[in-house]
């Protein structure tokens, strides 16, 4: 089903048993949600650097929408993905490198619980300490607390200026001093630098001399299609810790299983696990 | 001033079955029940008093575990603590019960300058840690004022903010990894690679998911160069907006800073020179990154702040002048508190545009009240920290603070702000939970918190109203 409003949204999961949202390969008999018919902005606020955008706006449009203005979302997840799909699995996301998870870029989001009642979670302010921070947890839970229907994004500037680079990948740790954003193919580096024009120039020049070669931006482009539903198993460490030019989390058929906490935890946000359920049995931890 | 219960002011706490059964696991002189003991860990930073009943000080994380079966097993309430220095009330033992002290922790268990890690136990100051990272040229970010005594698990239990988290990002987004201890004893490991962000959840949870035993953070270059500003109005509004001003301009300093004509009186007259006494507002502003980009973001700023109305712009011009505002800056909140016998200190936010209209609101509720507030404000942010001073044995005085603040706190919530920016709930902050939450969204919080404390020890009647009935 494809809803064209929050509400209608809403209405189909309360009517709904176990909802699939999106792509989600769910069991057979699972309700299926699609919601990019609910895309485009809701709210563009240059002066709080924010924007509110309905889940089923793609990256691209996200893009589009915050150019005029001399916005920016530093999250750069492949163009053709959702807003929900990139928050609901956290990534994968190469600027995690320079600007952390995606996390740290949404300041709240508007879900649709188990029973079909929607609710405003987190809120418009760059700080907030009241209560707990439930937009965090939703951000890469994988679409099993909730349907995100709206997100409230924290933007920054545009940068003036950006370069994409090709580098060998022995002098990783003074790349990622450089790097907007990082992507690591099992040999090569792909960089990206941002800032003001002189800033740019001048990290182009000191990766030029670590080997790094600058290319079109469309390497980038490339890349994605490449990488489209390739999973990286977290095997390289090092990587993981600095800043992570990991492709993706997990697949989207299997996440991986949950602590006894996370369960807990599951179970008061989400009572009875009716969203995208897993097309086997879920593994459990012992 | 509030009392001390008198429940357990009795001599012959000493005997309390948990404190023995503590003792046998810490050793004697771990675990204090003197009434002088208690009384030291019976407030913090807010003035609210109540004793606990016991007072242990592990030395590991095995050591809080246990701690806390302990006091699962005796049905004990615990809080947690560490410098006691948060402003919402947050370490006040209120149902008395357990204080568990984590300043024995205080370790810094492995420093990784490649990867950016440090890996520290969470009685460690603020300070202490930054000063092991400076020589390797490395920052652990978040700056609350306090961070000279505060400890890194009350940064993480507050999920503390303070300055320079204008452009760095408040202590959610520093820590990688925490390893917890839960209400039921057992030490588990909470990643921000996790699925369910429960890493993020017990940031900021005051207490009240979990005890935080080591934390794995991140950490950041120290600038090769920073440079600051003090811009000085005769208005406070004109402040007010230059500071929405160089947002919408696309500049996001290192840190943005106002304090209104009552802060720079008394920080001028506690001795730091560097804050003129007749201005209506001044503005602190600092840039960093490298040498080669600060001017023209100076020259920016400074055109900004002229055209709004700045009287006067002075540049730092030495990190001894610099070091001096900071300095100036980070006493505020003890100047203020020598100043009067009470100090009622709030923490409102608000979406950064709205800064001068709230500025504006909080000047009309203390004309309205007839109170005195003085008013210092993370700017960049949205973040501000109207303070009233006030004496508490004054019921009417007391009276019109407590309508102020709620005034203050829905005219937060009109302009789509939130009650508390970095200091947390606690107690103080209580009513406006209720003020800025419906009922299903507070039910939500109380079944988290419910999944992680299901016999509601840890840090109860902190964070979460309870009304009647309900959670």
């Amino acid at each position: 089903m494809q809803p064209a409003t929050l509400d209608e949204a809403a209405k189909a999961v309360r009517e709904a048993g176990r909802v699939a949202i999106g792509k989600w390969s769910g069991p057979p008999d699972v309700f299926r949600l699609d919601l990019r018919r609910l895309a485009g902005p809701v709210e563009i606020t240059p002066e709080n650097l924010s924007a509110t955008f309905l889940a089923g706006t793609t990256i691209r449009a996200v893009d589009d929408a915050l150019a005029p203005y001399g916005l920016w979302w530093p999250v750069d997840a492949r163009p053709d993905r959702t807003l929900g799909a990139v928050l609901a699995t956290g990534g994968p996301h190469p600027g995690r490198t320079g600007y952390g998870p995606v996390r740290d870029w949404v300041l709240g989001l508007e879900v649709i619980l188990a029973g079909g009642a929607r609710m405003h979670l987190g809120g418009q302010t760059m700080k907030n300490v009241a209560g707990y921070d439930l937009t965090r947890l939703f951000i890469g839970s994988g679409g099993t607390l909730g349907v995100i229907g709206a997100a409230t994004l924290r933007l920054l500037p545009r940068p003036a200026e950006m370069a994409t680079l090709i580098l060998p990948q022995e002098h990783w740790t003074k790349t990622l001093d450089l790097a907007a954003a990082c992507e690591w193919d099992g040999s090569r580096l792909l960089v990206r630098v941002d800032g003001r024009p002189n800033q740019v120039a001048r990290r182009i020049e000191r990766l030029t001399a670590l080997g790094g070669e600058v290319v079109p931006p469309s390497a980038w482009t490339d890349w994605y299609r490449r990488s489209k539903g390739r999973y990286v198993e977290k095997e390289a460490p090092d990587w993981s810790t600095v800043g992570a030019p990991l492709l993706g989390r997990w697949r989207t058929d299997e996440p991986p299983p949950l602590s006894r906490l996370a369960l807990w935890v599951r179970e008061a946000v989400a009572p009875g696990s009716p969203f995208n359920p897993a097309p086997k049995e879920v593994r459990q931890h012992a | 001033m509030p009392n001390p219960s008198l429940h357990n002011l009795a001599e012959g706490v000493d005997k309390l079955p948990l404190a023995e059964d503590l003792r046998t696991v810490l050793g004697p002189k771990h675990v204090r029940t003197e009434l002088g003991e208690r009384m030291a860990y019976a407030y913090d930073a807010t003035g609210e008093k109540h004793l606990p009943d016991v007072v242990a000080f592990p030395g590991s994380p095995e050591e809080v575990a246990s701690c806390l079966r302990l006091a699962r097993r005796y049905r004990t309430p615990v809080v947690v603590r560490g410098a006691g220095t948060n402003l919402s009330g947050g370490t006040v033992p209120i149902r008395g019960g357990l204080v568990l002290n984590l300043l024995r922790m205080d370790r810094i268990l492995s420093i990784d300058p490649l990867r950016r890690r440090a890996v520290v136990e969470p009685g460690i100051t603020n300070g202490r840690l930054n000063q092991h990272l400076r020589p390797l040229g490395l920052q652990f970010a978040p700056d609350p004022s306090s961070m000279a005594v505060c400890t890194i698990g009350g940064n993480i239990a507050e999920n503390a903010g303070g300055p320079h988290c204008l452009k760095y990002g408040v202590t959610t987004g520093h820590v990688v990894a925490l390893q917890v201890a839960t209400a039921q004893g057992e030490l588990v490991e909470l990643t921000d690679d996790d699925l369910y962000d429960l890493r993020g959840l017990v940031i900021g949870s005051e207490g009240t998911l979990g005890v935080v035993t080591r934390a794995t953070l991140r950490l950041t270059p120290v600038p090769a160069a920073a440079r600051t500003l003090l811009a000085v109005y005769d208005d406070l509004y004109a402040a007010g907006r230059s500071v929405s001003g160089i947002i919408a301009a696309g500049i996001i300093p290192a840190a943005l800073e106002l304090m209104d004509h009552e802060n720079l009186v008394l920080t001028r007259q506690a001795g730091y020179g560097a804050f003129p006494e007749q201005a209506e507002a001044a503005l602190i502003i600092e840039v960093d990154g490298d040498p080669e980009d600060l001017d023209d973001e100076i020259t920016a700023i400074e055109a900004i702040c002229r055209q709004e109305g700045a009287v006067a712009v002075q540049a730092a011009e030495t990190e001894a002048e610099r070091a001096e505002i900071w300095r100036g800056r980070r006493a505020n909140f003890g100047v203020l508190a020598q100043s009067s016998p009470f100090v009622w200190t709030q923490d409102v936010t608000v979406p950064r545009h709205r800064l001068p209209e709230m500025l504006q609101e909080v000047a009309e509720i203390g004309r309205r009240f007839g109170l005195k507030i003085a008013t210092v404000a993370h700017a960049g942010d949205g973040n501000l920290h109207p303070t009233i001073p006030f004496n508490p044995r004054n019921t009417m005085e007391r009276e019109r603070v407590r309508k102020a603040d709620h005034a203050v706190v829905a005219a937060c919530l009109r302009l789509g702000g939130s009650i508390t920016g970095e200091h947390g709930v606690g107690l103080d902050k209580l009513p406006g939970m209720v003020q800025m939450f419906s009922a299903s969204q507070l039910v939500l919080m109380a079944r988290v918190r419910r999944a992680f404390d299901p016999e509601g020890l840890l840090n109860p009647g902190k964070l979460l109203p309870s009304p009647k009935g309900g959670f």
